[in-house]
């Protein structure tokens, strides 16, 4: 029972208590009856259907009630199912799109008195899969006549716009919707999203199911390595720069409009983050059998990164191991004094496929270098090369980023007292710092400093555990 | 007229199996609820460490009818002659260690593993509605009836993670909103699991920016705040140890201010009391400050008391000391 008043629950007559227990024992005397028909103690009613929608609509709700519904319906198509395949019925074919027409009706009639009903939702999906099922079956026995099931599922799309014009952030809706997208094509939702945004900023659902969307359109290998061959090393990120530009702007005007809301923030972070670059900075230890190297930020997916080489010669690799930011490779055992490794990006390079299917959205942008250690008695020295092209392409994001932080200081100019403007600047520091590693280790300290700065400001607003979760984050480096 | 001191709930909580509510239709509709409503008033009783005031023939009765909720197929529905679902086993199965009777265990384990899914993941039922909720009830039935044995652990695990979002959160299936109340789920799976091994950090961070001004937690971005979501996501930052990224006295006073001077705890002040509420609030006071409130100390993974936790073979090694 969520947001009901209190004082609203107290004002009925005397009539109205008596008629509501009325209603109430119609209710369980209904249910009993029910039951018995459900363990079949009583013959069947004529029309199970009918008598299940009465149920339906007096227990909106109980879950029972559907399934008992699902298996009269689920009879039902399999008979007229077969009768369409063996004789080619017109009249099996007309009774089931008005079975599937008028159900499709019914859930819909309840889902507007029980908008946020698992039971529900769970059986208008039911009834799509279905339906699916019975317009493959009509399609292969008679090409003329078909069901028309994109005009159903385009229906479908239409509903959950209507239930979200009522509850926006209703997330059964967006469920749902989402679940259309995946087996269905009609959605447009970026040109949906977008809309849903700009109706309100709040409405965090949207962003949601925007980055979501972005991440499936824009994300497939092909899409990957389409993208290459126009933007080159920029179509390594998860989405193409200039549509990443675009989003940015949308939602800095986003944040200027609703700077005291969390979701705004979210939306932001996330955009920026999805352009962090990763390679090797640093090379921690070496020894006679493996070698461990520290990159700029976590990793994963790297296994197949590496070529080693030992004075010219191709060393075995046995074992490659990711902890955090660093990957230990372990080789051969041999007498090393001049160490050669070579990092691959093997999307770039050689369109791998099977690099791109990773799940983590930012792993396909690892800049590919070539590291030459020399070893001896004192221990060891190094030189990382990077290619031009990929320095370059760094610079352009590291431009990005620095765009984001200056807009998040205006936004603090604005909002000095508001903790999430400086917490936002926080992750944006972050980002940048990782990305300053890639380009000059070296110059690392003043995005430091000027973070520990930023985090003694927030204190001041927010003295709470986060700000001094995020002040010992900084002061570790 | 706000609270600030703990109301004597157990009146209102004795009084809820007698009293047809019949200014409200919703007490006839909830019909299907009655095995979740019997585990949250009589946790809310234990809660109170009150247990023993429901008398030896009550408890009897209340066992005899739970066995009655156990249908062929080893699951339990909501009520007697309900259909099956995995939520009411696992409310049954709780139920069940609050009141010291035996189920057919044996059977209502082999129902809960037949509902994982070739992906790790559980279905509620039969019919196939796959969500972290039906994944958490999974983990902690077999759990508490020490027959983990029956699934693949590691996947459930992994189904969880990719209900994890960009904003650090973890919605209900892949792909969905991250929601307060599917913390506690998720979280709750791979504590079970074992396998804590995601950014726990940037899920404080969400958690955090889940207070309110007012104190109370709210499940998403915007959105009003819940006395529910004290338990959903305070339990979820003590089984990972980061209970100091809240507001703990605010969050208190909060959940004090949603209570009525009748007894009984309401979603936000001045609302409506229910059983549901009443339940989640005192079990999130227990853990915030439950010697202040002597109440009794409430596990975060499988919300029931730890003293009879203590007793079950299988779940004791999770409890937390």
């Amino acid at each position: 029972m969520h947001g009901q008043s209190k004082s609203k629950t107290e004002t009925l007559s005397e009539e109205e208590i008596k008629q509501r227990a009325e209603k109430g024992q119609q209710i369980l005397d209904s249910l009993h009856y029910f039951f018995k028909v459900r363990k079949n103690q009583v013959n069947q009613p004529e029309d199970q259907l009918a008598f299940s929608e009465l149920m339906a609509k007096l227990c909106p709700e109980i879950a029972t009630i559907y399934n008992y519904r699902r298996e009269v319906l689920q009879t039902k198509f399999d008979h007229l199912g077969g009768l369409l395949k063996e004789s080619k019925s017109i009249d099996a074919y007309k009774q089931l799109l008005k079975l599937i027409q008028s159900e499709f009706m019914l859930i819909a009639i309840l889902l507007k008195q029980h908008p946020k009903s698992y039971t529900l939702w769970t059986h208008r999906q039911w009834m799509v899969l279905r339906s699916q099922e019975i317009d493959s079956l009509i399609n292969s026995i008679n090409q003329d006549d078909q069901f028309k099931l994109i005009e159903a599922i385009r229906q479908e799309y239409e509903l959950c716009s209507k239930m979200l014009d009522r509850d926006e952030r209703n997330f059964h809706v967006w469920n749902y919707r989402n679940w259309l997208s995946s087996i269905s094509a009609f959605g447009k939702e970026d040109e949906f999203t977008k809309k849903k945004i700009e109706q309100n900023f709040s409405n965090f659902s949207a962003y949601h199911f925007r980055s979501k969307y972005f991440m499936k359109n824009y994300n497939q290998s092909e899409n990957i390595l389409e993208r290459i061959k126009t933007e080159q090393i920029l179509g390594l990120l998860p989405l193409p720069f200039n549509r990443l530009k675009e989003e940015t702007e949308l939602i800095q005007q986003a944040i200027y409009i609703q700077p005291k809301e969390h979701g705004v923030y979210l939306y932001h972070r996330w955009l920026a983050g999805v352009v962090q670059p990763y390679g090797v900075t640093k090379v921690e230890k070496v020894s006679n059998n493996s070698i461990t190297l520290s990159f700029n930020r976590a990793v994963t997916n790297v296994e197949n990164t590496f070529e080693i080489f030992n004075k010219e010669n191709a060393l075995k690799i046995i074992n490659v191991r990711v902890e955090g930011s660093n990957a230990i490779i372990s080789f051969e055992e041999q007498q090393v004094d001049n160490l050669k490794i070579k990092i691959h990006n093997q999307i770039y390079e050689n369109g791998s496929l099977e690099t791109t299917m990773s799940e983590d959205e930012s792993s396909k942008f690892l800049i590919p270098s070539e590291i030459d250690i020399t070893i001896n008695n004192e221990g060891f020295t190094f030189t990382n090369t990077t290619q031009k092209e990929f320095q370059d392409a760094t610079q352009e994001i590291y431009k990005y980023l620095d765009e984001n932080i200056d807009f998040i200081k205006q936004v603090i100019e604005e909002e000095k007292e508001n903790r999430f403007p400086y917490i936002q600047l926080l992750y944006l520091l972050q980002f940048k710092l990782r990305t300053q590693r890639l380009i000059d280790e070296s110059k690392t300290s003043e995005i430091i400093k000027e973070a520990l700065q930023h985090c003694q400001q927030l204190k001041k607003i927010q003295n709470d555990h986060q700000a001094q979760f995020l002040y010992d984050f900084w002061s570790q480096f | 007229m706000f609270q600030q001191q703990l109301v004597n709930h157990l009146p209102y909580l004795m009084a809820l199996d007698k009293s047809k509510d019949l200014e409200s239709i919703g007490y006839y509709l909830s019909e299907h609820l009655k095995v979740a409503g019997g585990y949250w008033t009589i946790n809310a009783i234990a809660c109170l460490n009150k247990l023993d005031d429901i008398s030896e023939e009550k408890k009897q009765q209340l066992s005899k009818w739970l066995k009655e909720c156990q249908n062929q197929d080893g699951g339990f529905g909501g009520n007697t002659n309900h259909d099956s679902h995995i939520t009411n086993t696992h409310y049954a199965i709780l139920l069940s260690f609050l009141l010291n009777c035996e189920l057919d265990y044996e059977a209502a384990a082999k129902y809960v593993a037949a509902r994982q899914r070739k992906d790790g993941s559980f279905e509620g039922d039969q019919w196939g509605e796959v969500d972290a909720r039906f994944s958490y009830c999974g983990l902690s039935s077999l759990t508490l009836l020490n027959k983990r044995d029956l699934i693949d652990v590691k996947k459930a695990a992994s189904y969880i993670k990719k209900c994890r979002n960009f904003d650090g959160s973890f919605g209900g299936i892949p792909d969905a909103e991250s929601h307060g109340a599917y913390v506690f789920c998720c979280v709750g799976t791979l504590y079970l699991c074992e396998d804590l091994s995601f950014n726990i950090d940037e899920l404080s961070m969400w958690i955090h920016e889940r207070q309110t001004s007012k104190g109370g937690l709210n499940g998403r971005p915007e959105k009003l705040a819940d006395v529910c979501y004290s338990w959903w996501m305070y339990s979820a930052l003590c089984l990972l140890k980061r209970e100091q990224w809240i507001n703990q006295q605010a969050l208190e006073n909060y959940i004090l201010e949603c209570q009525d001077s009748d007894g009984g705890i309401a979603d936000r002040p001045n609302n409506q009391a229910d059983v549901f509420h009443t339940f989640f609030g005192l079990a999130a006071l227990s853990l915030l400050n439950g010697d202040k409130y002597q109440l009794n100390p409430i596990d975060p993974a499988f919300a029931l008391p730890k003293s009879i936790l203590k007793n079950i073979p299988g779940a004791s090694r999770f409890i937390q000391s």
